[in-house]
């Protein structure tokens, strides 16, 4: 039932030529040089110098690389600096 | 950077956080809406470090779990820290608060007065007037009508033909227009010659009235006739006022002797030893005891009070004119300089010096003759009125 009503949702922004960002729910990734802006996350999973593992609805999201700093966290954005190697999503099941 | 100097004027604290399970207190700040920024994963395990305000500290106090974690303040940032160590060092903030009271006060008075523009009035006359109107150094700025400054100075003195005034920070500066001097034209005009005032080789013979007698480049003697007054024929003469300038390069020799001994500033042998203050740019100097002496620095330290001090020991020898024996160059010198001495004396203030050469020839007796041979540009014009044997 709600992934049917997020398919409706994003049927509905898509015939209206919408962003998805309008949503509100999905995470929004910005990368910029060596910073990673993450919004909409729904908690630390793990944070460590080589990897910072973040909580979404798409599952979690991986920002791997070397001497990673929380540069600011709040409770819906998180602002990572360091040298970024990857970031993939660990998607559940 | 406005986040940045919000956090500094609010101040925050730089915790360790220590033990299990960090993330989970992460989330629980994040849940509580605890802002918490630059946390860095240390080197030693399950230990963090984290900035967060001083009331996002005490909120974290609370969010530590069963003792999961344990937290320590690192460091205390921010102005109201800063502001907070003051009160431990009231001479210190109270230096601070007299300073900025003095330069408060100090910036409401003029300490400095700037004439420009002079120079048949002097700066000390245009000092005379201001002072006359109340504004010296050290006046309050709010008292000098700096609008009406300019026009009192004017009608103060008829030379002035325009005067202003501004008042920039500090500095009064105040500029002057002087009145050009009308021509002074001879009530009477006389029929005048010009003559050769001193002997010389003609350089330059400008004539604006009257009939030039000499060319460039012709010797004359003292006395012989430049410029004639009498134009026209022989039958019927006309006599004007001559006017012109003729420069000539004219010879000069001037002559020193010094020698054989010469009179030098020496240690007598008396000597005391005095100290100075210093304070910053200040200095506390004693009072000299002697009326010639010679300072020789012997230690310098710096005390460890309140105030960067420093003293300073000098030994103070006293010196007095003592006649030695000089060596040929020091005598040579001193002939030279006191034949330029004599040569500046003599020489008219126009005159332009071509050439020059310097002689020393040593006496007998030791002592040392300059001989300075100058060429020097003149105008060498001088007036004479035609008589009638002229």
């Amino acid at each position: 039932m709600a992934k049917r009503r997020v398919k409706l949702r994003h049927r509905a922004l898509a015939a209206l030529e919408l962003p998805l960002e309008i949503l509100g729910d999905i995470p929004k990734i910005t990368l910029v040089g060596d910073c990673a802006l993450v919004e909409n996350h729904e908690g630390i999973f793990e944070y460590g110098q080589d990897a910072v593992r973040l909580h979404t609805n798409r599952g979690l999201l991986r920002i791997s690389g070397a001497g990673l700093v929380l540069r600011e966290l709040g409770p819906s954005r998180v602002y990572v600096e360091g040298r970024i190697d990857a970031l993939e999503f660990e998607r559940r099941g | 950077m406005l986040w940045v100097l919000w956090n500094y004027l609010s101040g925050y604290v730089i915790i360790q956080v220590k033990g299990k399970g960090l993330e989970r207190f992460l989330n629980r700040a994040l849940e509580s809406g605890v802002e918490i920024w630059d946390v860095r994963r240390q080197r030693e395990p399950d230990c963090i470090t984290a900035s967060v305000s001083v009331a996002g500290f005490y909120a974290l106090h609370r969010l530590t779990g069963r003792g999961e974690c344990r937290i320590h303040i690192l460091k205390k940032r921010g102005l109201p820290i800063t502001l907070s160590q003051f009160r431990f060092r009231k001479a210190l903030l109270f230096g601070w608060i007299a300073v900025l009271a003095l330069l408060l006060s100090a910036t409401r008075c003029i300490w400095f007065i700037e004439v420009t523009g002079c120079d048949r009035v002097q700066e000390a006359e245009v000092l005379a007037m201001l002072l006359e109107h109340s504004v010296e150094v050290g006046t309050a700025r709010r008292d000098v009508a700096v609008s009406r400054l300019g026009e009192q100075i004017r009608s103060a003195d008829p030379r002035i033909a325009w005067a202003g005034a501004a008042l920039e920070g500090v500095v009064l500066t105040v500029d002057i227009r002087e009145a050009t001097t009308p021509v002074e034209l001879p009530g009477e005009r006389e029929p005048t010659s010009i003559f050769a005032a001193c002997d010389g080789v003609i350089t330059e013979i400008t004539a604006y009235s009257g009939r030039p007698m000499v060319n460039v480049g012709d010797a004359v003697l003292a006395g012989d006739l430049l410029i004639s007054g009498l134009v026209g024929t022989e039958e019927t003469p006309v006599y004007v006022e001559a006017r012109g300038t003729v420069n000539a390069k004219t010879p000069y020799v001037f002559s020193a002797k010094c020698g054989p001994t010469l009179e030098k500033l020496g240690p007598t042998g008396e000597s005391c030893q005095l100290n100075s203050l210093e304070l910053f740019d200040m200095a506390l100097l004693p009072s000299w005891p002697y009326e010639s002496y010679q300072l020789k620095q012997l230690e310098r330290r710096t005390l460890k009070l309140l105030l960067p001090i420093t003293v300073t020991s000098y030994d103070c020898c006293q010196t007095a004119l003592q006649s030695v024996t000089a060596s040929r160059d020091e005598l040579s010198c001193a002939a030279r300089e006191a034949a330029q001495e004599a040569a500046l004396s003599e020489l008219p203030k126009t005159a332009r010096i071509v050439s020059n050469k310097c002689e020393i020839v040593f006496q007998k007796d030791g002592s040392a003759l300059a001989k300075l041979t100058l060429v020097a540009e003149q105008n060498i014009c001088q007036a004479r009125r035609i008589t009638l044997d002229d």
